[in-house]
């Protein structure tokens, strides 16, 4: 199948690849672009682990076709730190310790991070809400809740 | 899966390739036809990309009617601040559809379009009294949302059709919507049941009452015996005990993977007495 | 209790940094040049025999560069960790729709997925049995040529029948529990590479143990172990599910085959439909007491499906039995348990390892009993709990640390448990719809392999010029932790600073055997390992500083990383220093351990009983909405005995992770078998809790050292996951007034039996 040239910024910096049509957003960063820090973990968009932040906004990119970020700004894990200085959410999630296993790790920082853009003071009510779309199997939450209250506090200036 | 993709300009070119290309799909946020095409379904030839298209955006009320354009996501709905009074079962539906994740890419058009007996969208819009402006390369045409609904995952639009909008009369002060949703858990849930409701009141009785249930039969359903009881009453805890009783046995549920049909049916009048206790509640101004 | 620099401290992470940058990388992250892409193709049948299996039309598809079956395997073609009696690639024969029957690797995954639907299988269907009770039934079709009872096992004490009938009181309920899906977030994948020069494969995969790997694939491959090379390290997520094999032979024998790097991830749809399942169990207790609320006998019958083949299932039946009598007291106990072949889901290793279920009902029975009694819940637990010194309910001495009372207590004394009164009625007030329950519920887990089954742990530490160490540890990080535990263990035994701590982990070749990680053995395992190593350390370092110093080593002590002498302090040298002077002589610092578990007083057989034992109590106030039958769990408490908590953070972790895993089997989570056919194998409709739907949580650790512990510490991964379960029952019973006696507690089931009460 002819791929399709597309142009996109990726963590701040100008892409220019081609991707088949067929091939998911999720697949285009971890095979092309060797981004693997979104995951797989269901290809339907039922555990969030695949998470990236596309114009700023939450998606699965397991559900968005890589021929689809045409001229719009994807950001994943990777693009979070500035060289060896972590982001607030980064810091948080390792002080409080919101990480075992990792895996849904990526995906839920970028979560934690579109919805800490959309709402910087949110309730506890609105950081379950924010997210709900990203399931955990090893902490039961409660010290990501603590994690990204504390990260939204930090940014705040607060 | 394995497809050509495109992505036209305009609307025109849009349907000029749907006419042109058999077996061609329409993609907008890719929630739903992802998913069926990751599981197995057919491929079509090839995915025409409706999100440049920008006669299927945008929110717009005129003079009481108010448009929603297909691709508007269930995000931008639930996040609306008009709609949240003027359409309020349909914010609060859009607000429940999957996760967040979800909501930032499914648009309101896909999830008509999808046709799921269980969508969260479409019980908000049938209470609303919404009609749908379908679009094709030989014309225009519109449909009442209860005429566009024919079955599981069917709906009345031809083939080369593209859905553009959707629209009705804006809720007004003596109105109040409700929708209420029962999943097997708080997020990330296909509905077991679901109840919207949109009731006028003319002084403290209800003049008009649309109240659909979703998620217990092929299409969303009104329930006609719930509303034509409550027209001309005013509402307390028996006459919601009552019209949520109607509703109940209106309703045609089925027994699934997710849940049974005698337990879907009992929800339901549950749903609708619990929406209809919620306007009771808020609006003392319409109580009797 | 003794204050320390690490150990009982919030000590982040040492792998906290790479996880949130993305920078890990799993098995599955893998994507080596050159390489093939690998399909599993699985039985479209339950239960039939294979006529004809042709895969000449997929082997010439474009793209395809292999296609195996049975006859490709060169060595025994099965697995399993106690009998490998699991085909590695069926011949004749299918048992279970996760049966798998060819591998096709391609250079592109779209033909090898295109190749897979060229392969051409003719079944003769067989009779398909979906339940013990109809694989039990007399002239059922047998499974396997020795029938269809996997396994038995039947313990007594004393004389439970005659103990029963003159008990004052006897209670007897049948409980029925579901198959659940471990569901970790990082389905089974990896790589494989063979390398022809040296006969090495080298397989990258999410794993438990590399090291048994390593035999399984040498048997299936007829192959040298000590040329295989497994990494199994970090895994994401684990749970029990990953001890088994699931692609690490398929790698291997692809990548031998084709001499090109292999990739295989199963889809969640193949993750839930093949891997291991926790056991649908259905357990039938008779429990006789006295008025004045003594225990005196108990009989437990458990009945397991097990699915189609051997794996570790005998085990697990085996700590059902084990768990089922609770930490408490019994004079008289009779224990009888089979594990029955099926053609439905795989019954294996899942975290709780048989617990779950059973204690899901005994630990209600004893809230039936204190209710029959007018006896508080927490008051009859306290009147029977264990003690260190006591026999146990099977008959074996506990020696080891015992703390389920103080952990009651503690419940007793919280103030969801003294003012549950007031907070139920202020919640049922906010919320007219709801009624609240708290409800309490302990166990005691088994920690540890059991008697008769190796149970083992090496550890390497290697020293640089600059003092730096590195802990070599086969253990594998599935999450839980371990790894920041034993450079906690290790920074605290030699005084040293953590940060000079890195440790290599999960590698066959980089890594001495630790044994697996599962049984919540492993920081008390790898622990001894690491003081052992420690010990043998601290004389090599005072025989090298006397070397250095010219003063006698018995005049020279070790401490705070340096080396001295008491009478003249000028005569020091620090351990760097030390490890210097080793490297420019040639001849590096390096230091093994070992540490072996210490076992029972008996041995029943294969596993039990076990030595060492994680107590704990949970506390549960849930909602019930009377309408819908939902049930709510809005706070948890968690008070786990555990010996000693290494890292504080880590504990609560475990905790606050079990805990939900426990809500997910107790009010969500069913693996849908039907004939043999899996209805649900994705997340929409196999549903685990969101962020929006639990608890509010708090962990209270309790301390009891365990003297032959590292620390004092024993284990805690398992048994956080399991009274949870019959705490949200208990707290439904005192909510609504009924007795859930199956899982999941829907509300479909909460419904129904709120209206047969009426």
């Amino acid at each position: 199948m002819k791929e399709i040239e597309i142009k996109f910024t990726c963590n701040g910096k100008e892409v220019t690849a081609s991707a088949p049509p067929s091939l998911t957003l999720l697949k285009f960063l971890r095979e092309r672009l060797g981004l693997t820090g979104a995951k797989a973990g269901c290809e339907r968009g039922e555990c969030g682990a695949c998470t990236v932040l596309l114009d700023g906004k939450p998606v699965d990119s397991c559900l968005v076709l890589a021929v689809q970020v045409q001229g719009r700004r994807v950001e994943t894990i990777e693009g979070l730190a500035e060289g060896e200085k972590l982001h607030p959410l980064q810091e948080a999630f390792v002080a409080e310790t919101a990480i075992q296993c990792g895996y849904c790790t990526p995906g839920m920082i970028m979560a934690a991070k579109g919805l800490l853009e959309d709402k910087p003071d949110p309730t506890p009510e609105e950081i379950r809400r924010g997210l709900s779309g990203n399931l955990c199997r090893c902490t039961g939450y409660t010290k990501i809740f603590t994690a990204v209250e504390a990260a939204a506090k930090k940014m705040r200036g607060a | 899966m394995r497809f050509e993709y495109v992505k036209p300009k305009n609307l025109a070119e849009a349907l000029a390739i749907l006419a042109e290309r058999e077996g061609a799909r329409p993609i907008a946020g890719g929630t739903d036809i992802l998913v069926e095409l990751q599981e197995g379904g057919e491929s079509p030839p090839v995915l025409v990309d409706l999100s440049g298209l920008e006669e299927l955006k945008g929110i717009r009320e005129e003079e009481g009617a108010i448009t929603i354009g297909a691709l508007a996501t269930h995000a931008e709905i639930a996040a609306h601040p008009g709609l949240s009074h003027q359409a309020r079962p349909l914010a609060l539906g859009c607000a429940e559809v999957g996760s967040p994740q979800i909501r930032n890419r499914g648009t309101i058009g896909g999830n008509l379009v999808n046709a799921s007996p269980a969508a969260d969208g479409i019980p908000g819009l049938l209470a609303l009294g919404a009609s749908v402006r379908l679009a094709s390369a030989t014309g225009e045409r519109e449909l009442p949302l209860e005429e566009f609904f024919l079955g599981v995952k069917k709906t009345a639009m031809h083939p080369g059709e593209l859905l553009v909008s959707t629209g009705f009369a804006a809720m007004e002060g003596d109105e109040a919507g409700f929708f209420l949703k029962l999943g097997q858990r708080r997020a990330l849930a296909i509905a077991k049941v679901s109840a919207a409701g949109r009731i006028g009141f003319d002084g403290s009785q209800v003049a008009t009452a649309r109240i659909v249930l979703g998620a217990v039969a092929v299409t969303a359903l009104r329930a006609r015996a719930a509303e034509e009881y409550l027209v001309g009453r005013g509402l307390n805890p028996e006459t919601i005990a009552e019209a949520g009783r109607l509703a109940a046995e209106e309703s045609r549920a089925i027994t699934d993977i997710r849940s049974q049909a005698a337990y879907r049916d009992e929800m339901a009048g549950i749903l609708v007495a619990r929406g209809l206790d919620e306007i009771l509640q808020q609006s003392c101004s319409f109580c009797c | 209790m003794k204050e320390y620099k690490y150990i009982g401290k919030k000590v982040p992470r040492i792998d906290g940094r790479d996880k949130v940058t993305g920078r890990t990388r799993y098995s599955t992250d893998l994507y080596p040049e050159g390489m093939l892409w690998a399909k599993v193709k699985w039985s479209d049948r339950v239960h039939a025999r294979i006529v004809r299996l042709d895969v000449e039309k997929a082997r010439s598809h474009p793209g395809v560069a292999a296609v195996l079956t049975h006859e490709d395997i060169p060595g025994h073609n099965g697995f399993g960790i106690i009998t490998p009696n699991w085909p590695v690639l069926c011949s004749d024969r299918v048992r279970y729709r996760g049966d798998a029957l060819a591998l096709v690797a391609a250079e592109t995954e779209e033909a090898a997925e295109e190749a897979l639907a060229l392969i051409e299988v003719d079944y003769e269907d067989l009779p398909i049995l979906d339940t013990p009770e109809e694989s039990l039934a007399s002239g059922a079709f047998a499974i396997h040529e020795h029938g269809n009872v996997m396994h038995e096992m039947e313990l007594f004490k004393g004389d439970a029948g005659r103990a029963l009938e003159e008990s004052e009181l006897v209670l007897e309920k049948t409980y029925v529990t579901q198959f659940m899906e471990h569901a970790y977030i990082e389905t089974e994948g990896g790589v494989g590479t063979y390398d022809e020069d040296t006969g090495v494969i080298t397989i990258w995969c999410g794993d438990q143990y590399a090291f048994r790997d390593q035999l399984q694939i040498a048997r299936s491959m007829d192959w040298d172990p000590l040329k295989i090379r497994v990494i199994g390290s970090p895994t994401g997520g684990a749970f029990g599910g990953k001890d088994e094999i699931s692609v690490q032979i398929h790698l291997a024998l692809l990548a031998v085959h084709t001499r090109r790097p292999v990739r295989l991830h199963w889809t969640r749809e193949e993750s839930i439909r093949v891997g291991p399942k926790r056991h649908a169990m259905t357990t039938t207790f008779r429990i006789g007491a006295s008025r004045d609320g003594t225990l005196r006998a108990i009989d437990v019958n458990v009945v397991a499906n097990t699915g189609a083949y051997d794996t570790i299932a005998a085990p697990v039946l085996n700590l059902a039995l084990e768990s089922s009598p609770g930490p408490y007291r019994y004079g008289d106990a009779h224990f009888k348990g089979r594990a029955v072949y099926t053609n439905n889901a795989m019954g294996g290793e899942f975290r709780g390892f048989g617990a779950p279920q059973v204690v899901f009902g005994v630990e209600q029975e004893l809230d039936r009993l204190a209710e029959e009694l007018g006896m508080d819940p927490i008051e009859l637990r306290l009147k029977n709990a264990v003690e260190l010194g006591d026999i146990s309910a099977l008959g074996h001495s506990l020696r080891t640390s015992a703390g389920v009372k103080e952990t009651l207590e503690v419940a007793r004394d919280t103030e969801l448990w003294r003012e549950r009164d007031r907070i139920k009625a202020e919640l049922d007030r906010s919320h007219p719809r709801r009624r609240h329950g708290v409800g309490v519920a302990s166990e005691w887990h088994a920690v540890g392999l059991g008697v008769g089954i190796p149970d083992f742990s090496n550890i390497i530490l290697e020293f640089d010029a600059a003092g730096n160490i590195t802990m070599r540890t086969g253990a594998i990080e599935i999450g839980q932790g371990n790894l920041t535990a034993y450079a906690q263990m290790l920074a605290e035994a030699l005084e040293y600073d953590i940060d000079k701590i890195d440790v290599i982990h999960g590698d066959t070749f980089e890594s001495p055997d630790s044994g697996t990680v599962t049984a919540s053995r492993s920081v008390l395992i790898n622990g001894n390992a690491i003081l052992d190593a420690v010990a043998k350390l601290k004389p090599i370092l005072l025989e090298r500083a006397s070397r250095l110093l010219e003063v006698p080593a018995g005049e020279l002590a070790y401490g705070n990383g340096v080396v001295s002498c008491a009478a003249r302090p000028e005569r020091s040298v620090s351990l760097a220093q030390i490890c210097a002077d080793a490297v420019e002589a040639g001849a590096p610092l390096k230091v093994t351990g070992a540490a072996i578990m210490a076992v029972a007083d008996k041995d029943f057989g294969e596993g039990l009983p076990h030595n060492y034992y994680t107590y704990i109590t949970q506390l549960a106030l849930i909602g019930v909405d009377v309408e819908t039958g939902e049930v709510s769990l809005l706070r948890g408490i968690s008070i786990p005995e555990m010996g000693r908590a290494i890292n504080i953070h880590g504990v609560e972790g475990q905790s606050e992770g079990g805990l939900v895993m426990g809500q997910g089997y107790t009010l969500y989570e069913e693996v849908v078998v039907r004939e043999g056919q899996f209805l649900n194998t994705g997340f929409t409709t196999y549903i685990l809790p969101t962020s929006l739907d639990v608890p509010e949580q708090e962990t209270i650790i309790v301390e009891k050292p365990e003297r032959t512990g590292p620390y004092g510490a024993k284990g805690v991964g398992e048994a956080v996951t399991v009274p949870i379960t019959p705490a949200i029952a208990n707290a439904i019973f005192d909510a609504v007034g009924v007795r859930m006696d199956s899982l999941p507690i829907t509300p479909e089931k909460v419904l129904a039996a709120l209206k047969e009460k009426r």
